[in-house]
């Protein structure tokens, strides 16, 4: 992901609705995606997609140019998504981690199974595989963006695709007995 | 080596990172191959899940915005006004308050704003922020048309262990610079973190993203929109006659971001009473006072930030203590040597002559480097500026130039131009070139010079946010004709939403959104309560100004920075079926 101008940031944070909105289509899609996936509904995907750019309005003149502007506005896309989650979870009781799917948008029954398997993966692995797999960040973005050790990155998403792929095969195997 | 060793290193491998003794490994293991081959199969089905399709949602989070200008920061201009003859004085009538000259105070304020060519001066601050921690400042202000303005504040007295509050900002034409503490989100925290140094080069003229503090030389922006504020009794200010008027924060926002936009200021409510004093002769605020007001809102917004402020006394005043409207120092930029320059990417040039002709003598012509180039001319008269900005190729989407958001068509004998909320700007849309008149003046010196353009002002495309068209399709809920206070509602469809814009005299304005949906997401605003709306639970977040309420498979949304949540409730009430 290309950075922006500095001047675009520096532009936005001083109030310039123009530069702010710049920025904002330069990452929503990206955004929407990552929450997508994470949250397993697209609707509750671009209401949290919303809100972390109000957030990022808001907080954008605590950004100091220490890190990646992305990586600071996925880290801000994550953490909004993770309050989503618990809210959610405060309000329906569901075990964490598991997604009501509200949308059959397209899509063969495949893609239909493996957001119920991504939802299935614990927060702390879904996070880490979507950053690497769906956004294609380097393990020491993904580091800087969840502020944990790189270490800790590559095992997340091991064990994470080790899942997946997991379920991706008793998919065939029941696909096969039919 | 074995399977379980591996197959970490094979997924690592196939994010780019080294796997030493991985390839030897498959070679010979079958199973391990199979476990590549369905990584990479996983990662095919997850990018073909990702080519989904997502409407812009910009426009959407521009409407949610909390709507305020940019807080930028001036450059110090001196000048000095050659003497004028003092006014008579009424010898001992000035007892009271005068509510005839407070009533004349925005008009004075408008129309005397060339009066000021030069301005030379030294004020002390006051903050207190607790009952005994307070902050004293030894500030300086100068001025010299058209736009060179020097403010420097310097901390004379604080609790020890705190960052210095000390700011300076130099606006030289051009070039700018501005310094101050470390941006710091607690009074008491920050310990050794640097101050800031930030130079512009290349400033446009009357910048609105690095706008000079003139508003604290002739306070145009507070004053534009505001009719009748109350008189408060007259005060002698530095051997000046000062007229009162009081006013709420929020419409005093330009004058207290220009003297409190850089470094680490206590926060001012928006509701709390703002108590200005006006020189009588060049309306220069001599004196201010920002007092609480009593109120719920305020009372929680207070708690939370550990402030306790009687509503009796300020708590944050400006006195000046010397003023002379000539001489003074020069007001440059002074650069050290290890500043890094900004280039806003404004050069003069000769851009040849502008389409239009102000009463006042130019000041700047040149080109504006941007996503877009423009041509910019700016005239200036004293405090006075008028800016017209010039784009050949514009695509939008949006009004070019449109930082505010919401305006109110007009017409043009060339066709339909576009108000800016608060009168301070003129947008135009034709098929060759978009243009934005702004100015310090009145909309109507605005609006004559507009008329006298020669252009085709054409609405504009029904996909950009200031669209009127498509509108009332689907409309869930309408605006009662019996709502005063506002002129008639402008809606639009966004996407899946429907936008109603309102725009109330001053520069009273308010956002209706309704999209589709059930409940409310989590709050942003820790200071977001719960209040009753239409006979259900809604929301008031006071940071953005915004009531929130779901009824019917709807979210509705009324946000304004400028009313207070009964007057947004007030609106709410006023929605129907159509």
């Amino acid at each position: 992901m290309e950075e922006p101008e500095p001047a675009l940031i520096r532009g936005a944070a001083a109030g310039d609705q123009g530069a702010f909105a710049e920025l904002v289509r330069a990452y929503q899609a990206q955004v929407w995606r990552f929450l997508r996936h994470l949250l397993g509904d697209p609707a509750l995907a671009e209401d949290v997609t919303q809100e972390t750019f109000i957030r990022v309005f808001l907080k954008l003149r605590t950004f100091h140019f220490r890190s990646k502007f992305s990586t600071w506005v996925f880290s801000v896309a994550r953490n909004a998504g993770i309050d989503a989650i618990r809210s959610r979870n405060r309000r329906s009781r569901l075990a964490e981690g598991l997604a009501p799917l509200t949308s059959t948008a397209g899509g063969p029954d495949r893609s239909l199974e493996l957001e119920t398997a991504i939802a299935t993966l614990s927060p702390k692995l879904r996070e880490a595989f979507l950053l690497v797999e769906v956004m294609g960040m380097r393990y020491h973005e993904v580091a800087g963006v969840l502020k944990i050790p790189e270490g800790t990155v590559k095992s997340r998403v091991f064990h994470a695709r080790s899942h997946l792929i997991a379920w991706m095969r008793a998919d065939i195997e029941d696909a096969d007995e039919m | 080596m074995r399977c379980e060793r591996v197959r970490p290193l094979i997924s690592a491998m196939v994010d780019g990172q080294a796997a030493p003794g991985v390839d030897l490994h498959l070679e010979g293991c079958a199973d391990c191959r199979q476990f590549l081959a369905d990584i990479e199969r996983l990662r095919r089905a997850v990018r073909i899940e990702s080519a989904e399709t997502l409407p812009d949602l910009a426009p959407r989070i521009l409407a949610r915005l909390p709507r305020r200008r940019p807080a930028g920061w001036l450059a110090p201009a001196a000048g000095a006004l050659v003497g004028l003859v003092i006014g008579m004085l009424v010898t001992g009538g000035w007892t009271g308050p005068n509510p005839t000259l407070a009533a004349m105070v925005p008009e004075s304020v408008m129309a005397g704003q060339s009066g000021v060519t030069e301005l030379f001066g030294s004020f002390q601050v006051i903050e207190r922020i607790r009952p005994g921690v307070t902050r004293m400042y030894d500030g300086e202000l100068a001025f010299r048309s058209p736009e060179s303005v020097s403010l420097i504040l310097t901390q004379s007295s604080g609790p020890p262990g705190w960052l210095e509050n000390s700011t300076m900002l130099i606006v030289e034409e051009d070039e700018a610079l501005a310094a101050g503490p470390f941006p710091c989100p607690s009074f008491d925290g920050c310990e050794g973190a640097d101050p800031f140094r930030r130079l512009t080069v290349g400033r446009d003229p009357f910048s609105v993203v690095t706008p000079a503090p003139l508003d604290l030389v002739v306070p145009v922006d507070v004053f534009r929109n505001s009719s009748n504020p109350p008189a408060l009794p007259a005060r002698v200010i530095a051997g000046r006659e000062a007229i009162g008027v009081q006013l709420i924060a929020s419409q005093t926002r330009p004058l207290l971001d220009a003297l409190f936009g850089l470094g680490n200021w206590r926060e001012i409510h928006d509701t709390d009473l703002v108590h200005v004093w006006l020189d009588r002769e060049y309306l220069v605020p001599l004196g201010m006072a920002v007092m609480a007001v009593q109120g719920d809102d305020r009372a929680v917004w207070a708690a939370r930030r550990g402030f306790i402020d009687p509503s009796s006394s300020p708590y944050l005043e400006l006195t000046y203590t010397e003023v002379a409207f000539m001489g003074g120092p020069a007001i440059e930029v002074k650069v050290d040597a290890g500043d890094a320059a900004v280039d806003a990417g404004y050069r003069p040039d000769a851009i040849g002559a502008p389409p239009v002709s102000p009463a006042m003598p130019i000041v700047a012509a040149g080109r504006l480097e941007g996503a877009v180039p423009s041509d910019v001319w700016a005239w200036s008269d004293g405090r006075a500026w008028i800016r017209l900005d010039r784009a050949s190729d514009w695509q939008g989407p949006g009004l070019f130039g449109n930082l505010e958001g919401v305006v109110t068509p007009i017409a043009l004998p060339g066709g339909t131009g576009y108000r800016a909320a608060d009168g301070s700007a003129i947008y135009i849309h034709a098929a060759d070139q978009d243009l934005v008149l702004s100015g310090s003046v009145s909309y109507e010196e605005l609006l004559a010079l507009a008329e006298s353009l020669l252009v085709a002002a054409q609405p504009v495309p029904a996909d950009w946010p200031e669209s009127t068209a498509g509108d009332s399709e689907g409309v869930d809920l309408v605006v009662a004709p019996d709502l005063t206070g506002f002129t008639a509602p402008i809606t639009k469809k966004v996407g899946d939403a429907v936008v109603i814009d309102l725009v109330g005299s001053g520069s009273r304005a308010a956002r209706i959104t309704q999209q589709p949906g059930g409940f409310l997401r989590p709050p942003f605003d820790p200071d977001a309560r719960a209040v009753a709306v239409r006979g259900t639970v809604g929301r008031f977040s006071p940071s953005l100004g915004l009531l929130e309420w779901a009824e019917a498979g709807v979210v509705i949304s009324v946000a304004s920075s400028q009313l207070s949540v009964t007057e947004l409730i007030e609106i709410a009430n006023a929605l129907e079926r159509p």
